[in-house]
């Protein structure tokens, strides 16, 4: 049967739905809260830009052999879910695609963050804050994660 | 091969398009706003429809056609799409995905507010006027993925065999 595929989707695709991924491979501990540098040192982020968004970044395989991806979708995630899963349709795939949606964990502090480091490119305001509203959605993104893996397979 | 028409905010554009390639609407003339008004899925969008695939129909070549709108950002759905396509490498060469927006979106926002409004016969009167003046595009549009289509039935063999 062909792998799973978990798509983690958030806005600019540069901070909840990154971290998600992360947390999923094990990249990130989740027994503890990461610290900004463990967090700055994820390939994507805070560093995801406006063309980049709608295009599905490939993190690898986890424990199951699943393949899992990260992508941000601005406003119309919902609509990516539902124009992929016809797609899929289309391709005889739709049972592969398992779409986690991380804006629900994203808090002011990350908003206002992300808004200001991606959109209008202030990063020495911007990303002090994004970094210190990402440690706080954390144990938030862990239990995510968690629910996800237990569903994937549902 | 299957072909998607992406539209912004609603069907109308996406419908027209997908006529003309299926040879529901002649090329030859604007259409008026009867001949736009029986065309199958020549509506708003709902908000629930939004990025949802619309089958319709299979051209002469047997090509399938299908339309879908998005409120808003089409350019991020098509790069997901693509992106996605992109796993499944070998899709690439079967689905191609157009858009059809207008030149203006804030047309389509016009739409939108007119239909919040329970205007219903303006905002149809509206689709069909932008339908109208976007025609020669989509014509222009129509057109040159027929003629892809009959490029790659004329490129010899050995081209497709290198693929």
């Amino acid at each position: 049967m062909p792998a799973k595929k978990i798509i983690y989707h958030c806005y600019g695709g540069a901070h909840s739905s990154v971290v998600a991924a992360a947390i999923h491979m094990g990249g990130l501990q989740t027994d503890r809260v990461p610290s900004p540098e463990e967090l700055m040192k994820l390939t994507l982020f805070d560093k995801q830009t406006q063309d980049g968004h709608g295009l599905l970044h490939f993190f690898g395989f986890d424990e199951k052999g699943r393949q899992v991806y990260s992508v941000g979708c601005r406003s119309v995630g919902a609509a990516v879910e539902k124009a992929l899963s016809g797609v899929a349709e289309i391709l005889g795939a739709e049972k592969e695609l398992f779409f986690v949606d991380t804006l629900p964990c994203v808090n002011v502090k990350m908003r206002i963050g992300g808004y200001l480091s991606r959109r209008w490119q202030q990063i020495t305001l911007g990303r002090p804050l994004v970094l210190q509203g990402t440690r706080d959605a954390f144990p938030t993104l862990v239990q995510l994660v968690a629910k996800t893996k237990e569903e994937v397979d549902g | 091969m299957k072909y998607l028409y992406l539209g912004l905010g609603d069907l109308y554009l996406p419908a027209v398009a997908s006529a003309l390639h299926l040879g529901l609407l002649s090329s030859d003339k604007r259409p008026n706003y009867q001949e736009l008004g029986g065309l199958p899925n020549f509506m708003p969008g709902k908000n629930v429809d939004d990025g949802k695939l619309f089958f319709s129909g299979k051209d002469q070549a047997g090509h399938s056609v299908y339309i879908l709108c998005v409120k808003d950002s089409p350019d991020v759905v098509e790069r997901a799409i693509q992106s996605f396509l992109g796993i499944y490498s070998k899709a690439r060469d079967e689905i191609t995905i157009l858009t059809c927006c207008p030149e203006n979106s804030q047309v389509v926002k016009l739409g939108r507010m007119l239909k919040r409004l329970g205007l219903l016969g303006i905002e149809r009167r509206l689709a069909c006027k932008l339908a109208v003046n976007r025609f020669p595009e989509l014509v222009r549009l129509t057109r040159q993925v027929q003629n892809n289509g009959k490029d790659e039935k004329k490129k010899p063999a050995f081209a497709a065999a290198s693929k």
